[in-house]
């Protein structure tokens, strides 16, 4: 899946419209008040020309900016918000952090073996490991 | 004016002793003198929630309820930089409370609250506390 560099999340701001800013420190920080009143906020990274990974993007477009992937770049492609109100797709359920940090710590498991790991699968690793005599 | 600044010390040290006081002026303008200690017993049951994933060279760990996300080189890297963003949060969130209390964030208000009586050096643990879906159930 193609990402965005941290530039093409400003110009998708730009083109969705509504997006003022809010502080600016390490990253950029932007609002936004939909309709609704419900309100969205992000961040764009001053590390202009560099990308994210796939999971990151994902991340970003379903808790921050609140659209599918697919309406993200129709925005950049067409300059104006393409929202369409669509249902995101659902995500894999991610586990908590303290969960990670636990199976690293326990079973010493590599960045490698972490890798994209599903809440499902931390639970049951560490279910092992807390069954263990 | 001078009245209350006198008592002041006074109400800080019932306070302090798990004692509440409520100080008015004028028959409004009231305020709660708590101790921190018991402010933090009151906002416990608040949970910090988290989404975290691992990447080689990207880790991210999301705070789903302030729409946070910090990225790292690492898993430590992402949680600081979580962490970081949700001081400046709480912060704006505080000063701009006037506005949050009409719109959804509303409800974020205890946990900003609790976030920002934590001592800065134990804020991380927050995030690593067990959340509502893991944890034990309360006793009886």
């Amino acid at each position: 899946m193609r990402t965005p560099t941290w530039a093409e999340v400003e110009a998708f701001l730009v083109a969705d419209g509504g997006w003022t800013p809010t502080r600016q420190t390490k990253h950029d920080f932007y609002e936004k008040v939909l309709p609704s009143g419900k309100v969205l906020n992000t961040h764009v990274s001053h590390a202009k020309n560099k990308s994210m990974h796939p999971d990151t993007f994902a991340m970003i477009c379903r808790l921050q900016l609140e659209l599918t992937i697919d309406e993200f770049w129709d925005t950049i492609r067409s300059g104006k918000s393409a929202r369409t109100g669509a249902a995101q797709p659902v995500a894999v359920k991610r586990p908590p952090v303290a969960m990670l940090l636990e199976l690293e710590r326990k079973l010493h498991l590599s960045d490698a073996e972490l890798e994209g790991m599903s809440f499902e699968e931390a639970k049951r690793r560490l279910d092992q490991v807390h069954s263990r005599p | 004016m001078a009245k209350a600044r006198d008592s002041l010390p006074a109400y800080l040290e019932l306070a302090r002793r798990h004692l509440p006081q409520i100080v008015t002026r004028h028959d409004r303008d009231e305020v709660a003198l708590l101790a921190l200690t018991d402010l933090r017993e009151v906002l416990r049951a608040y949970r910090f929630e988290t989404e975290a994933a691992v990447h080689q060279g990207e880790s991210t760990v999301a705070l789903p309820q302030f729409s946070i996300i910090g990225i790292g080189d690492s898993l430590d890297e992402a949680i600081e930089d979580a962490l970081e963003k949700l001081r400046e949060y709480a912060q704006r969130y505080l000063q701009r409370y006037e506005f949050y209390r009409h719109t959804d964030r509303r409800a974020l208000f205890p946990l900003v609250l609790r976030f920002i009586a934590t001592p800065e050096e134990q804020q991380r643990e927050l995030l690593l506390e067990p959340q509502e879906s893991e944890a034990a159930p309360a006793p009886a």
